[in-house]
Formats: structure tokens, C-alpha cells, sequence
């Protein structure tokens, strides 16, 4: 993929949500940067609550109410920026050309209702057709997904399919309006190897026919190196290394990517105790003085103790990013 | 030297009946599980693979007495888990625990974390208000969380960390047989790593046995000693994980393990791409559940006949005509 000869479909700036809750407020996401160009896949990875959901939310502009919210920055989608609608033309936006499918698909489906009549709901709602082929259309949508016996599944309730099922028809209703930008947060985790490798040729060739961007959010390293064509590495609320996908498993820049690639576990036996990355990453509360992985990391020092890194070119490659002092001092 | 069996199922089966469309009156059954029969011995790890829909769940829910089986018992320690009561009932829903496939729909949103935590001490132990925190405390230490999450509330936690929370109730009892339905799935790999390392030293302290159900087959491979596979409903092949991984014999097991994706971009892709759609439990094939998609079939005899399940090595067993 070259992303400069593409257009970018969704550019995101300097991006900050602001966490407010009775014991304190944080920054979950704090000052994110980056584009998806058409007919890109952009993978990001990071530890749990680095603000990856987050990330994903504000996007949609579906933040829990009350507590997180979009404080600074700019999200534009093919051109349009979508921080200033109004929500009444937001939810024509969401869906029809940008749509998510949500880390956990026990929240996103309805139990009370069966699937088909919550995907015949979707794509009544934003790809409009005949009344009577809706139901077809909804079938077509599980069979894209591979779900068997789609005729009598459309009428089953979500409680009466399995985890890896009821994944899939979270995926069918994303994908069933065909979007602009699809944002899939984790949605592979239930399935098994044979069906995620399914969905992933699925995903890849509905992007090739419609030119789609997506942005995966996984911690399956596999899934990056087969599917996503740049990836983004989150630590602690900020975006640590970015770069295509090839460069950072050769040459991560950032030491916390290079920790969690080393430890991937290996599919052969006798391996011995696994490798893990020591230490906690800090709790959300927690004031970050300097780099936020320095307490982990195995090559700080003092600089890195009490300064923020900024974030520079690794290797000097226009391509890829990283915030680490090493890289400063290069 | 063999440890002794904890729990054992004999020819269970599941059957659930779902109405054919929606208009219709008639229904139609779907065959979740069929004449599974296997043991876990003590401090063993056993896991169950397969494609989705395929029965793991369901098999899960019968051993935990959520449901009931058409056919078939499970014991544990020896006593029919289905028709436990008073005591012995109490008894086993304390050294039984499990771990979901879906960790935000087992914790209540009102429920503080010390209190979804130290739930399976209350119902099943009498122990001290401060002999419960402290229980708490270790079992969330356990699992990389600190003490002074067990206030908060379960929105404030990623799906990752609500992951720990639920494994954190699931030891908090020590109990003796754990199941765990995909523990590790939504963790970055560092935390699985990381909880990986903790079931295995918690089964080696205490001796507990675990039923793993993990797509990972890395995850699979690190932990379990032995492994069913399952495909629509029955075990297809079974018996010691590395020997099973190492040589698959059945022609879906060869295909499932070759999906696993490369670990980085510069490994090769060694997919078998299997023809054809998954079947439905609403329509099972006749003889072999794999021949529709088998790249292997050996003849009439794989549309005819089910392949039972014949000893391949002295620790492998496989469903399939090949091998007869
Ligand atoms: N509703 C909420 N109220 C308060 N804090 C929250 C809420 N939702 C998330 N958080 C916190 O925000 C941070 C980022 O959470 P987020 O869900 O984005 O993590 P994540 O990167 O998606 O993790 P995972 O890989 O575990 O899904 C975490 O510290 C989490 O505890
Ligand atoms: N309550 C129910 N009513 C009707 N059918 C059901 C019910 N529960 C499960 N099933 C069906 O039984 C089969 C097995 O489901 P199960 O949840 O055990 O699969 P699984 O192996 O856990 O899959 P996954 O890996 O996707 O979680 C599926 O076809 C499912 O649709
Ligand atoms: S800035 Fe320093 S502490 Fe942070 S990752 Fe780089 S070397 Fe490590
Ligand atoms: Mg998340
Ligand atoms: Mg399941």
C-alpha cells in the first residue's frame, strides 16, 4: 500500500478524552495523531487500558456519557469533520459511512430481539431498499459471515447462538452498509482460527471490491502481520511507535514494542516459563513524569525518568514514528 | 503413576429444540453435543478445540449444572454432578469455579469488585469480613491487579482488566477444577503471558485440574496435557497435546492447526483452506460430521458410517476412516 498516493478517508489530530470520574479525572487518550487512507488497514495494538476502546469511541463519537469526553482535536472523515455535528447528523454518519464493531458483542446485540430483525433494523436504517427484500438482504448479510443455516439462524435470539456466532453477526451488521471506515475492536477474539481466517479473507476482499479503510484493534499479533498494513502502538493513553507493519516487527523502535513482539508466545512445545513484560503499566490516576514506559523499561535513564520523550522518526524513515529518547539520540 | 480422576463425562449429550422460522410451529432440534465422553485427572489440563458453534460452550455448561443433559452423566469425584444435593451440592459449586467466554455479562454493574471477587467465598465458606478482604486482596494481587481497584465499579475497568477481575473470583474458593471458556482471549499478550504463568504455577502449588476452551492454539499448546477436538457436537480426535500437535491425524485437526497465522510478516502462510460453508447442528451430514469439507475423503464409507473414535497410539484417539 502506498499511503501517499491514496486519499485519506479518515485523518485524526492531536485527539484527547478527558475520564471523569469520582476519584479523579485521566487522559485515556492523550493527543492522538494519525490517517487511514483508503483501502487501508491500520492495526492498533497495546496493552489492556492503554485506551484503544477509547480511541475507538471517540471516533464514533460514542463516548460513555457523563464521565469521558472529546477535549481537543480534530476528526475528519473523507474531508468532514465530524467533532462539530450535531448528534442528530451524526447518527446519519455512523453506520452508513463510518461503523464499529464493539470489543464485546454481548452489549451490541439486543437479547429481547432476534438477529434478524436487529440487522433488518440496520439496514433499514441506513441502506434503505424495498421492504420486502430486507429480509433476503439480512440473510445475504449472514451468509457473508459464514453463519450456518442462515434462513432459520435470522429467527434465533442472541442468547441461542454461540460466542463465535453471535461475533459474526455483530460483524454482519457493521459490514452490511457498506461504510467508508469500519472500526473493529477485537473482533476475532471468540472465534477459532479456521472461521477468524474466514473472516479476515472476508474482510480483506470486501475492501478490495469497496475500498474501505479499517482500523483493527487486536492483540493478536498474527492478525497484524497477516492483515494490517501500519500499525499503531499504544502505552498509557499516547500513541508510542507507528510505521508499517513489516518495519516494526524487524526493527521496532520503541522498547515496549520490542518487549511485547518478544513476547509472543511460539506455537512448538517445551517453552519453558513464558516471557512477560515486569511491572505494571500505570494506573490511569497516576501522574506520568517523563516516559510513561521508563518504569518498565529496560534501557532508561535519568532523561527518561523526569522528561516526556518527544515523538521523532525511527531510523530517520519518513514512514515510521516513535516516541522514545533512544531514538532522539540517534 | 496416574493421578486420580476428578471428573469424568459418559456418552453426554445435549440437544436443544429451536422453532423452524418464523412462522412455523414446528421445530426442528439442534445437536449442540453428542456421546462426549472424556476425564480430567487431578492437576491435569484438559482442553476443548473446535470449530465455533461446535459444542464447547454448551459441553462447559452441562459439567457446570447450568444445563441439563438429554443424555448421559458427568461425575465428579465420583458422584453424579446432576443429582448432587444438600451438602455435597455445596460442596462441589465450591471446588468447581469457572471463568466465562464473555467476562462483562458475568459481572453484575452494581456489584463493587471486592464483592463479584469474594461472591463464591460468601456463598460457600463462612469466613470473617477481614478474612474475605484479605482473600480478595491476594486473589486480585494474583491475577496483576492491586488491592485498591476492589472499590471500583466494573464500567471503570477495559475488557482486559474486567478479564482479570472474573479469573481473580474464579480462585478466590482454591478451588479444585477451574473452567476456563477463552481466559485469556481479550489480554494483550503481555498479560497473557502473564496469566498464563499464573494458572500453571497455581496448578502446580495446589493441584488444581482445569477444562481450557481456547482458540489460541499457542495458549492451547502451552497448557493443556491433553485436548479434544471437536467438530460439530462430537470429539474427532483426542489424547496428549504434543503428540496431537506435533502429528494431527484427523484431516480437521491438520486443517485447524495449519490456520494458526504466521507470527510475523515475513513466515509463510501454511493454511489448508477449507471448501465448503460450516454445517448446521440443525442438519448434521450423515456418516463422518467433516466429509462435506474433508479434502481427504477415502471413499463411500465417510458419507455412510460415523467414525468412532479407535486408540491411533497408546495416548491418541481419532474419529476417522483413514485410519481403519
Ligand atoms: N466508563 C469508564 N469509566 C471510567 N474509566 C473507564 C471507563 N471505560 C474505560 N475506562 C478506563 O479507561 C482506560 C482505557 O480503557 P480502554 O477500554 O480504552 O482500554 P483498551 O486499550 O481498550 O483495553 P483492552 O485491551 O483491555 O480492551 C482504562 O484505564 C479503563 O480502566
Ligand atoms: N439455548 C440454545 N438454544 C438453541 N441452540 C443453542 C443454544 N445454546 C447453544 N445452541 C447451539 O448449539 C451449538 C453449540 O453452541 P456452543 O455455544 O456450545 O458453541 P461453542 O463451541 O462454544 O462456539 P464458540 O467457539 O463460537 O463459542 C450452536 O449451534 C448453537 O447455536
Ligand atoms: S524514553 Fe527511555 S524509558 Fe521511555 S521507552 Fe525510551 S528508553 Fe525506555
Ligand atoms: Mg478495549
Ligand atoms: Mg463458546
Amino acid at each position: 500500500m502506498n499511503s501517499q498516493t491514496k486519499k485519506p478517508l479518515l485523518e485524526v489530530q492531536d485527539l484527547k478524552v478527558e475520564i471523569k470520574t469520582k476519584v479523579g479525572s485521566f487522559v485515556p487518550v492523550n493527543g492522538h495523531s494519525f490517517s487511514v487512507h483508503e483501502g487501508e488497514t491500520i492495526g492498533i495494538v497495546g496493552e489492556s487500558g492503554s485506551g484503544k476502546s477509547m480511541t475507538a469511541s471517540a471516533l464514533m463519537r460514542l463516548l460513555p456519557k457523563h464521565v469521558a469526553k472529546i477535549t481537543e482535536g480534530s476528526v475528519r472523515l473523507d474531508g468532514k469533520e465530524l467533532l462539530t455535528l450535531s448528534e442528530k447528523q451524526m447518527r446519519k454518519v455512523r453506520g452508513a459511512e463510518i461503523s464499529m464493531i464493539l470489543q464485546d458483542p454481548q452489549t451490541s446485540l439486543n437479547p429481547a430481539f432476534t438477529v434478524g430483525s436487529q440487522i433488518k433494523e440496520a439496514l433499514r436504517l441506513h441502506a434503505p431498499g424495498p421492504r420486502r427484500s430486507l429480509r433476503s438482504r439480512a440473510i445475504d448479510a449472514l451468509k457473508a459471515v459464514k453463519v450456518a443455516a442462515p434462513e432459520q439462524r435470522i429467527d434465533a435470539y442472541p442468547g441461542e447462538l454461540s460466542g463465535g456466532m453471535r461475533q459474526r453477526v455483530v460483524g454482519a451488521i457493521a459490514i452490511s452498509c457498506r461504510p467508508k471506515v469500519i472500526i473493529a475492536d477485537e473482533p476475532t477474539t471468540s472465534l477459532d482460527v479456521t472461521v477468524q481466517a474466514q473472516y479476515l479473507r472476508l474482510l480483506r476482499e470486501l475492501q478490495e471490491e469497496t475500498g474501505m479503510a479499517i482500523l483493527f484493534i487486536t492483540h493478536d499479533f498474527g492478525i497484524v502481520a497477516s492483515l494490517c498494513h501500519r500499525v499503531l502502538v499504544m502505552y498509557a493513553g499516547r500513541i508510542v511507535e507507528s510505521g508499517p507493519v513489516g518495519k516494526i516487527f524487524a526493527n521496532p523502535a520503541h522498547p515496549y514494542t520490542e518487549a511485547l513482539i518478544a513476547t509472543v508466545p511460539s506455537l512448538s512445545g517445551n517453552q519453558g516459563r513464558l516471557r512477560t513484560i515486569p511491572g505494571q503499566p500505570p494506573s490511569p490516576a497516576e501522574k506520568i513524569v517523563g516516559c510513561p514506559f521508563a518504569p518498565r523499561c529496560d534501557y532508561a535513564d535519568a532523561r527518561c525518568r523526569s522528561e516526556a520523550p518527544p515523538t521523532v522518526l525511527a531510523n530517520g524513515d519518513s514512514e515510521h514514528t516513535t516516541s522514545c529518547w533512544r531514538a532522539v539520540n540517534q | 503413576m496416574k493421578n486420580p480422576t476428578i471428573l469424568e463425562a459418559r456418552g453426554l449429550s445435549k440437544h436443544f429444540e429451536v422453532k423452524d422460522g418464523f412462522f412455523s410451529r414446528e421445530t426442528k432440534t439442534v445437536r449442540a453435543v453428542n456421546d462426549l465422553n472424556f476425564e480430567i485427572s487431578k492437576g491435569e489440563t484438559l482442553a476443548l478445540v473446535g470449530e465455533s458453534g461446535c459444542g464447547k460452550t454448551t459441553t462447559t455448561r452441562l459439567l457446570l449444572r447450568l444445563q441439563n443433559p438429554t443424555q448421559g452423566v458427568i461425575n465428579f469425584e465420583g458422584k453424579d454432578v446432576h443429582s448432587l444435593t444438600g451438602a455435597d451440592l455445596k460442596r462441589f459449586r465450591s471446588r468447581v469455579q469457572a471463568v466465562f467466554q464473555d467476562p462483562w455479562s458475568s459481572i453484575n454493574p452494581r456489584v463493587r469488585i471486592r464483592d463479584f471477587v469474594a461472591e463464591p467465598l460468601i456463598v460457600n465458606e463462612t469466613l470473617t469480613s477481614g478474612e474475605v478482604d484479605r482473600r480478595v486482596h491476594e486473589a486480585l494481587d494474583a491475577v496483576g491487579l492491586g488491592p485498591a481497584h476492589a472499590r471500583k465499579y466494573p464500567h471503570e475497568f477495559s475488557g482486559g482488566q474486567r478479564q482479570r477481575i472474573a479469573i481473580a473470583s474464579a480462585i478466590v474458593t482454591r478451588p479444585d477444577l477451574v473452567i476456563l471458556d477463552e481466559p485469556v482471549s481479550g489480554l494483550d499478550v503481555s498479560i497473557r503471558s502473564q496469566i498464563i504463568n499464573l494458572l500453571k504455577d497455581m496448578q502446580q502449588e495446589y493441584g488444581i485440574s482445569y477444562i481450557l476452551v481456547a482458540h489460541d492454539l499457542a495458549t492451547t499448546r502451552y497448557l493443556a496435557d491433553k485436548v479434544a477436538v471437536m467438530y460439530l457436537g462430537s470429539i474427532i480426535e483426542t489424547g496428549d497435546t504434543d503428540q496431537i500437535f506435533d502429528h494431527p491425524r484427523h484431516p480437521y485437526t491438520e486443517a485447524l492447526l495449519s490456520a494458526a497465522l504466521p507470527s510475523s510478516p515475513t513466515e509463510k502462510n501454511r493454511e489448508i483452506v477449507l471448501k465448503g460453508e460450516i454445517p448446521s447442528p440443525l442438519s448434521p451430514p450423515d456418516g463422518c460430521p467433516f466429509h462435506p469439507r474433508c479434502p481427504k475423503v477415502v471413499g463411500n464409507i465417510c458419507s455412510t458410517a460415523f467414525p468412532q473414535l479407535a486408540a491411533e497410539t497408546p495416548q491418541v484417539q481419532v474419529g476417522c476412516h483413514i485410519y481403519k
